[in-house]
């Protein structure tokens, strides 16, 4: 699953946004070790047999670029700079996800994935504690060094039964 | 030039499909965020293309979209959509939709699937 979805993450980065990756971090641990940092964290959940949950962090350089990238260079109003930012960190984790989910066993067949959810808010961040708390397994961090800034992805595979 | 209303509840996914058919030449009559912005707008204007997002929160595309082509059949409605989402897609195909387009979306897949749609248009 975890290079699958690395191959993904390198294809959107490199040929869909024209992001260069200068080099990648990439460990598996547990989810005590989980931490994000970085400016704008977006987290998507996919369904199958069991619940698998996928945190994309940025940096604010990144999300930057990639407001500019879809927006084609166009100025964005300044008080809808936070929201599109944001919005813009969730767009990125729904579609590598989708992108992924094809290269799954059976093409993914059967695999759903849910809106992504920002993860910016007290309640948010107390899902993701109790999610750090629990007795989750198969955790993937890779922390992504662009020519734009840094990424990070965690993938989580949570045991819960759909 | 075609009447296009967007719906899609991500911000930035709006204002990149409002500055694709911008660019394509249409006219752009309304940029709903969900089902009930959407279901106005069709009220107010005159329309020739919807492009839809599949997973919105609240009532999703299949829903809005199916109500759409309830109250005009001549409507054109094309979702847009990521993987993982193909059983909605044969749902809103079932419902009436014209065609879809998988993210990430680029003016190339936009105007190509507008370009199915509304053949003539291009011939003006």
């Amino acid at each position: 699953m975890i290079p699958k979805l690395m191959i993904q993450v390198r294809k959107f980065l490199n040929e869909d946004m024209q992001i260069k990756i200068k080099d990648e971090i990439v460990e598996f641990n547990d989810t005590e070790s989980l931490n994000f940092v970085k400016d704008y964290t977006s987290a998507i959940c996919t369904d199958s047999e069991t619940v698998s949950v996928i945190v994309m962090s940025f940096d604010k350089s990144v999300i930057k670029y990639l407001v500019n990238h879809f927006m084609g260079g166009e100025e964005i109003k300044e008080e809808e700079i936070d929201v599109m930012y944001s919005s813009m960190a969730d767009e990125v984790v729904n579609t590598i996800v989708g992108l992924f989910i094809p290269s799954l066993p059976d093409k993914g067949k059967g695999v759903k994935i849910e809106p992504p959810i920002t993860i910016n808010d007290i309640l948010n961040l107390k899902d993701l504690k109790e999610l750090k708390e629990s007795k989750n397994r198969a955790i993937l961090n890779a922390n992504i060094v662009t020519n734009v800034g840094t990424l990070s992805i965690s993938a989580i595979d949570t045991n819960i039964k759909k | 030039m075609l009447n296009i209303l967007i719906v899609d509840d991500s911000i930035i996914v709006r204002k990149q499909i409002e500055r694709i058919v911008t660019h394509l030449g249409h006219h752009i009559v309304c940029s709903a965020k969900n089902y009930e912005e959407a279901m106005s707008a069709q009220s107010n204007y005159d329309i020739d293309l919807v492009t839809m997002d599949i997973t919105m929160t609240g009532k999703n595309g299949v829903t809005t979209a199916t109500d759409i082509l309830a109250k005009d059949a001549n409507i054109k409605i094309v979702m847009v959509t990521s993987h993982g989402q193909e059983d909605m897609v044969a749902d809103s195909l079932k419902a009436g939709a014209s065609g879809y387009i998988l993210k990430p979306i680029t003016e190339d897949k936009l105007s190509n699937v507008i370009k199915k749609i509304f053949p003539d248009e291009w011939n003006l």
